[in-house]
């Protein structure tokens, strides 16, 4: 009896250490495989969109904002922007604008993140998004119509566009913006050196409206200045860029 | 109602470590949406405090009545209600004490995750606070009850368990169905529509509780809201009880 429940016993190990090497097996196979991204995903209707957060609208634009600014991006996975379904995208924007209007997550994704493709032209639904938001006159969203002028002009180089958009923006219903946002047509127009105006324009929403910002978007506003629009060697110079550790 | 009653569900869900285990579900809630809300690249603060509000609104409505239709059905298994009801108790008696100790036990657990947003959203708006605290109650409240209901109509645990957790979606999704109905998306289903109205009106608007909206930007008009959450309870409460003691005084044991 004894040794009939030790032989079943050392059958249970045997079986027990063979599922073990199969289990190890089949993960020196499934270790390197990535889940394939298949692109932006259609948008469901506004109307539906709290069905992401189980009823919830805030917990909803969370999760949805998150999925978002992570899409392309997760399981070990970087896309290209290039890539990505920009008209899908966009649908994406606006959903969240129905179930959020206050919140400047999404903006600012869609204005700061995704504006820094590599086929600008692919941006263009976008635009309409930023310009339907940057004109509402609740909060600071005015700057969002200020990246779109930017975007327009010195990454897609749509000078009728952006000069749509000027002169939107220096019509803007909210009374106290900065008054560079007046002159924004007129920078347009003359055409100035391309890192001239995107650095005139962030300097001065960081001196005219920094204190209304929040930490974390200033500290993101003096990077993208650093680093994406100076050369290495103006930033090494730029007061502003001291305070980056590369170029301190 | 009877105390040593109330004490002695207060008792087993002590002893059933529930008490414990939804604190740890509270703790890992919290750190997982930190962690999440740390990730995004601006209003990581209210990341956060959504995501706590929202897990957590979901973790304490599972724990809560998962142990309420296991301790119920236990109950019945072990014979423990026969014995209770071999006593000097009413069935009224019995079933509002064990409703009274269920209420209890959401209120306490509500309290935790209460004090758990509290802490992580200073700074946001108090008011809207307030609100979502109430309604989070009252949400746990109906829901344990429902859950009451459920465990002593179906006789599986796991059949009562499934029941209350749609349920649970149904109440959240109202919102959502009411509003597909009113789109007139459904015109050539219109049994379904109907059905789907019918069913309304046994379900309360969950959608409209502990909305974590209220958490960032406050209300407009928090007087109704609190109006609407009270009634909410009072209303949904009563119906749920009755049905409860309708089952439990026919039943024959």
């Amino acid at each position: 009896m004894f040794q009939n429940t030790l032989s079943t016993e050392k059958k249970v190990v045997f079986i027990l250490k063979l599922a073990l090497a199969i289990n190890i097996a089949f993960w020196l196979y499934s270790r390197n495989i990535k889940s394939e991204w298949l692109n932006v995903p259609p948008a469901p209707d506004k109307k539906y969109a709290a069905s992401y957060g189980i009823g919830d609208g805030q917990f909803a634009y969370r999760v949805i904002g998150l999925m978002i600014q992570n899409f392309g991006d997760s399981g070990g996975r970087a896309t290209a922007l290039k890539v990505y379904n920009y008209n899908h995208l966009t649908h994406w924007f606006y959903v969240e604008d129905a179930l959020d209007p206050v919140s400047n997550f999404s903006p600012y994704l869609a204005a700061y993140y995704f504006s820094a493709l590599q086929e600008p032209e692919k941006y263009r639904p976008v635009l309409s998004y930023l310009r339907d938001v940057g004109i509402r006159a609740e909060g600071e969203k005015w700057r969002f119509l200020v990246q779109a002028v930017v975007v327009a002009r010195k990454i897609m180089g749509d000078l009728d566009t952006s000069l749509s958009l000027a002169n939107e923006l220096a019509n803007h219903p909210k009374k106290d913006i900065p008054v560079f946002t007046k002159q924004m047509p007129a920078f347009v127009l003359r055409e100035k050196g391309d890192k001239e105006l995107a650095y005139t324009i962030m300097v001065e929403i960081l001196k005219s409206s920094a204190d209304k910002l929040r930490a974390e978007e200033v500290n993101q506003m003096v990077y993208h200045i650093c680093n994406q629009i100076l050369s290495e060697e103006e930033a090494k110079k730029d007061p502003l860029c001291a305070n980056i550790t590369k170029y301190k | 109602m009877l105390l040593p009653l109330v004490r002695y569900v207060l008792q087993a869900a002590l002893r059933d470590r529930l008490v414990l285990a939804l604190f740890l579900v509270l703790a890992v809630a919290t750190a997982l949406s930190i962690f999440f809300g740390s990730s995004a690249v601006i209003e990581k603060d209210i990341f956060s405090v959504v995501f706590i509000a929202g897990s957590l609104r979901i973790a304490s409505i599972l724990g809560l009545t998962l142990f309420v239709i296991f301790f119920v059905r236990k109950s019945f298994d072990s014979k423990d209600i026969e014995f209770l009801l071999s006593r000097p108790i009413g069935r009224v008696r019995f079933i509002l004490s064990y409703s009274t100790a269920f209420n209890i036990i959401a209120v306490l657990l509500g309290l935790a995750g209460i004090a758990t947003i509290y802490a992580m959203s200073l700074g946001l708006e108090k008011e809207g606070h307030f609100i979502w605290a109430l309604s989070y109650l009252v949400e746990c409240i109906i829901m344990v009850n429902v859950a009451f209901f459920f465990a002593l109509y179906i006789s599986s645990a796991a059949n009562a368990a499934m029941a209350t957790a749609a349920f649970y979606i149904l109440g959240r999704m109202m919102g959502q169905i009411l509003g597909i109905i009113d789109s007139n998306l459904l015109k050539t289903s219109l049994p379904v529509e109907m059905a789907m109205t019918l069913v309304s009106i046994l379900v309360p608007r969950l959608d409209l509780m502990a909305q974590n909206s209220w958490l960032v930007y406050g209300l407009q008009n928090p007087l109704s809201s609190v109006f609407f959450v009270i009634a909410q309870c009072l209303v949904f409460y009563f119906l749920i009880i009755n049905a409860i003691l309708l089952d439990f005084v026919r039943r024959q044991f």
